[in-house]
């Protein structure tokens, strides 16, 4: 069998083709950017050789600091809360006494299919102080914690990201309760007679099992943190201030705002890197010798 | 007894609050079609229209050609997501089940599609669209989101792929089937559920996908219902109530196959889980 | 099961409903003038004078180019420009205009895309630039600099179009930074203008301020009865800029334009007094919670709706507050922020103004002198639309042979007409400047200042900005 699955004409029938499209139309372009990081460059004129001269200014300036601390703040909530929260949802969903299911799962995703725009207007509005709903609500419950949410410098940062986790919490609930749902019944019943219940039998039992499919959550969440755009663009422009601003709006911005694409590519580079990097350590640590099979 | 019953009646009540902050949205954007700009703005953004416009749905109409677009996007998109399926579903069986040294590396090097920044490979990808002759045609958006859309599918079907006992493809082996027999006829019919999954991810990738679709097509017969949104903004205004009748448009296909998909998904699933028990 | 089924069918409803909804692609077109007034021709005076062939489907009147003489020839043009809302309307006048002169060229509109510039400047790298654009002073420097677009001075003389712009578009937003033309003129010099709310100043008694004292009278007066003082949209950048400047041209006439050419610096005595009325200001409350977070049509709606009581805006948003606010809306003839007594210092100096944008031809076109007339047209009569739809007072062109469509001017267009021989520009909106490094790091700096930053930070970070940026 291991002949087989070692077939050498197989696999490069089957590898190639992905590679090819894949390299030509993203890892060149990539490549390209990585390239352009090194020169003065307006996108579309002649282009000035620098070295890494724009790579100094990029440590020097405060803005990629404030960029790179955003998108960690970002990638680490959206990590705990979003997936958490969508482990959360996979539970109940599970539950055996719970009704309505397939209600509930089309409510949980509709908010992944609407359009960032008016995802962010709607909550433009909520997070509004004058009329919006959060205030209101705070007023009938009865505090006076009333806020500036997007106008505020600290919290603002952290009202975009709330934006963002509530959105895709359900493209996340998905993935974990396709993966949960993989997982055969009477493998459960076997540990329920073996006294697991509730859960003991969520913790102990499904997640462990469900290794591999973390790891791609894991993945898309912090990536997504450090990726972040569309919301903060959206919601804030990167403000007030630059206090939401994070990697890919700070190219954004450079390269065509401003005009310095090269320098953008600076901060594009850093970027990719970053995600690289902590793609290979959250394989590390979610991965086990041998793929979890049942 | 009665301990069970708190505890669902209170689960059921948080579940409940959760989906109505989802589903409000939705209605929120109904309503949002059906208003003025003041209203949506300012005078009453979040309940039932004061006064329903349904000329919104009219201007939007007369805004640019949307039943075009529209057609566009399905093409567009049906295209991409057969195009993804079949370059990754092979690509995901021999990085997760066929012995070769390098497919760790291999889907790593894939990983690397998930987190690029579109804003910055756009000039590079723009000319490279250009010099493949491909420029303003269908394949113009076509390729490129095959290729975007590869990482993320690869990551599904891989998982699904890896969780199948490792002796699945032994008794084929035995009765004589080729690896690639036992790829098509055995491996790809267990994997449906994550198919479908990852159909449903690249449908809405690559259907709401405003920037690359603005940016790479000028021709207005090839552009993509995301584009004509941009018909919205005038000079110093914009007539949001239209853009919103336009995005409940683009939403509905959307919400019907995610319903559909997840429908496959389900029934996919409980079928699949007797099988390999 | 059911629940799905029926979530699908009303889906699957609204979107059938949607497309019969559809009167079957483009029928008459869309906005009556939002002027309160008849747009029958009949019964405005001056028609008598009209042949049927000058008339047009808008009723409004297209008076004729005789440089350009026209032709039968066959062409698909691409015009990329602004064309939703009302801009359709326009855009629709000029094409029909164009018909007359060229009955065989289909011209395909295109919005031009608002996303910083990423759609255009891609275009330009891949060379698929529409043939006929419209550019501003942003895209010029880069587009031409890469040779993507014409040159248009042989055009400019050959159309005397002289004959038909005002001077002061001949003479300010004609030539680019290199000395030539690249686009015949669309778009107007626009005073920013503060507008108010005449009820609401009655009703509290406060009076119309026209210094600085009286400003800021009037802001703790409003804010202690619960109104916006100011509204104003702070997540643009020029309107942070227009702020700025109402202060800074009563002092230094170059405002925030001079800062950006390193001409002065924030931490100067002029520049300091004008920051630190702006301080006074902002911890009074002028501006409505959530400034920096405000988008123009929020800040428009709280206007329109009374919530407060002034509004800074450029003068095109006349139509628009006539609109909501009919008769009580006015503007300030002059910005109400020089010291008392002082009033008289550059008392008409204002922001806003004109910018180098119009119509221009890309590399795209394969007919140069095509192309080039028919910019020309649709600059022009998009214009003229614009004028006689609006009355745009503040009109690029010579208005002697067009006609209004109203009978007579609203109360603000009237009044800014009498006013608009006195005003001076030497400072610009802030998304013109050609150093647009500066004027980004000038604009998160405002935003900073908004919030709650302090004034030795703001002037700090303003000087080092100017350091940083200017050549």
């Amino acid at each position: 069998m291991n002949k087989m699955l070692g077939n050498k004409r197989a696999i490069c029938l089957f590898v190639l083709p992905t590679l090819l499209v894949f390299t030509v139309f993203v890892f060149y372009p990539i490549l390209q950017t990585f390239y352009r990081s090194f020169y003065d460059w307006d996108g579309i004129n002649a282009a000035i050789f620098t070295g890494l001269s724009n790579y100094k200014e990029l440590f020097q300036d405060d803005l990629f600091y404030e960029s790179l601390k955003n998108g960690v703040i970002f990638a680490a909530i959206l990590l705990v809360v979003q997936v958490g929260s969508a482990t959360l949802l996979t539970f109940a969903m599970l539950n055996r006494h719970v009704k309505s299911k397939r209600f509930f799962r089309t409510a949980f995703f509709i908010p992944v299919v609407l359009s960032v725009t008016v995802v962010c207007q709607l909550w433009s509005a909520i997070y509004n102080p004058e009329f919006g709903l959060l205030n209101k609500l705070f007023e009938i419950l009865g505090f006076s914690y009333k806020q500036n949410w997007l106008s505020d410098m600290k919290l603002a940062i952290y009202a975009v990201t709330f934006v963002n986790v509530w959105q895709f919490t359900g493209y996340q609930f998905t993935i974990i309760y396709a993966g949960a749902k993989a997982i055969p019944e009477d493998y459960l019943e076997a540990a329920m007679i073996d006294g697991a219940s509730g859960w003991k039998m969520n913790l102990k039992i499904i997640l462990p099992l469900l290794r591999d499919t973390y790891r791609m959550c894991v993945v898309f969440a912090v990536t997504g943190g450090l990726n972040a755009f569309a919301h903060m663009n959206l919601l804030t422009k990167g403000g007030p201030g630059t206090s939401t601003y994070t990697l890919t709006y700070m190219t954004f911005r450079n390269a065509f705002i401003i005009g310095e694409y090269g320098y953008g590519c600076t901060s594009a580079v850093i970027l990719v890197l970053q995600c690289l990097i902590v793609t290979i350590i959250i394989n590390r640590i979610f991965t086990r010798k041998e793929a979890v099979t049942y | 007894m009665k301990k069970w019953n708190l505890k669902i009646t209170a689960l059921m009540f948080v579940l409940i609050l959760f989906s109505i902050l989802c589903i409000y949205p939705l209605i929120y954007l109904l309503f949002y079609s059906l208003k003025s700009n003041q209203e949506i703005f300012y005078l009453n953004p979040f309940g039932f229209p004061i006064e329903l416009k349904f000329e919104n749905y009219v201007n939007a109409f007369n805004a640019f050609n949307i039943v075009g677009y529209f057609k566009n996007s399905v093409i567009v998109s049906g295209v991409s997501i057969v195009g993804v399926i079949i370059l990754s579903l092979p690509f995901a069986y021999a990085v997760s089940r066929m012995k070769w040294r390098l497919r760790g590396v291999a889907s790593t090097y894939l990983t690397m599609g998930l987190f690029i920044p579109i804003q910055v490979i756009i000039i590079p990808l723009a000319i490279l669209v250009k010099q493949l002759h491909l420029a303003n045609t269908y394949f113009a958006l076509i390729v490129p989101y095959i290729a975007f859309n590869l990482a993320f599918s690869n990551m599904i079907l891989s998982i699904s792929f890896a969780s199948l006992p490792k002796e699945m493809e032994e008794s084929a082996f035995l009765d004589g089937a080729s690896i690639y027999r036992t790829f098509i006829k055995i491996m790809v019919p267990l994997v449906k559920p994550a198919i479908a999954t990852a159909i449903t991810f690249i449908f809405l990738s690559v259907w709401n996908e405003y920037t690359v679709a603005s940016i790479l097509i000028s021709n207005n017969s090839v552009k993509t219902l995301p584009v004509g949104l941009a018909s919205f903004t005038g000079e110093h205004a914009t007539d949001w109530g239209a853009m919103g009748a336009c995005l409940i448009i683009a939403s509905v296909p959307a919400i019907i196959i995610y319903s559909v998909f997840s429908e496959q998904v389900e029934k996919a699933l409980t079928i699949g889980g007797a099988i390999k028990g | 099961m059911k629940k799905n089924a029926l979530l699908s069918t009303i889906l699957a409803a609204s979107l059938i409903f949607g497309l019969t909804a559809c009167s079957g692609g483009k029928s008459e077109q869309t906005d009556p003038p939002v002027n309160d007034t008849q747009s029958n021709t009949d019964t405005v005076a001056e028609t008598e004078d009209i042949t049927p062939e000058e008339e047009s489907a808008y009723g409004i009147y297209a008076p004729d180019i005789p440089e350009i003489e026209g032709s039968d020839v066959e062409a698909t043009l691409r015009v990329c420009t602004y064309y939703g809302g009302d801009s359709t309307t326009f855009a629709e006048f000029a094409a029909e205009q164009i018909k007359k002169k060229y009955p065989n060229v289909t011209l395909e509109f295109e919005t031009l895309p608002q996303d910083g510039g990423q759609t255009i400047k891609t275009r330009a790298a891949t060379g698929d630039l529409p043939e006929i654009l419209l550019l501003d002073s942003g895209t010029i420097e880069t587009l031409a600099e890469s040779g993507s677009i014409y040159t248009l001075d042989e055009y400019v003389n050959k159309f005397s179009i002289k004959n038909y712009y005002t001077d002061a578009i001949m003479e300010n937003c004609l030539y680019s930074q290199d000395g030539n033309i690249y686009q015949f003129p669309m778009g107007s010099i626009s005073p920013i203008l503060w507008y108010y709310n005449k009820t609401l100043f009655e009703e509290y008694n406060v009076k119309v301020p026209e210094n600085f004292d009286e400003l800021l009278e009037a802001v703790v007066v409003f804010r202690e009865n619960d109104i916006i003082p100011l509204a104003m949209f702070g997540k643009e950048p020029w309107p942070l800029g227009a702020f700025f400047d109402s202060f800074a041209v009563k002092e230094n006439s170059g405002g925030c334009y001079a800062l950006s050419k390193g001409e002065a610096k924030a931490s100067d005595e002029d520049y300091q007094k004008a920051i630190g009325k702006m301080e006074q200001l902002i911890e009074a409350g002028i501006f409505q919670d959530g400034v920096t977070n405000t988008d123009f049509d929020t800040a428009s709606a709280l206007f329109k709706d009374g919530r407060c009581a002034m509004f800074m805006n450029g003068c095109w948003y006349t139509a628009d507050a006539l609109e909501g606010l009919g008769d009580d809306v006015d503007f300030m003839v002059f910005y109400p922020t020089a010291d008392e007594g002082n009033v008289e210092q550059n008392q008409y100096a204002m922001t806003g103004g004109g910018d180098t944008s119009g119509m221009g031809v890309t590399k795209s076109a394969e007919d140069v002198d095509l192309a080039a007339s028919i910019a020309f047209l649709f600059s022009y009569y998009r214009e003229v639309a614009q004028y006689e739809m609006k009355s745009l007072v503040t009109t690029p062109l010579q208005t002697d042979n067009l006609i209004l469509e109203a009978d007579e001017l609203d109360h603000i267009s009237q009044k800014l007409l009498d006013a608009i021989d006195n005003y001076t520009y030497n400072t610009r909106f802030l998304n013109t400047f050609p150093n647009t490094k500066f004027s980004t790091g000038f604009t998160e700096e405002m935003q900073k200042f908004l919030v709650g930053e302090s004034r030795e930070d703001f002037t700090v970070n303003v000087d080092k900005l100017i350091d940083k940026t200017v050549q």
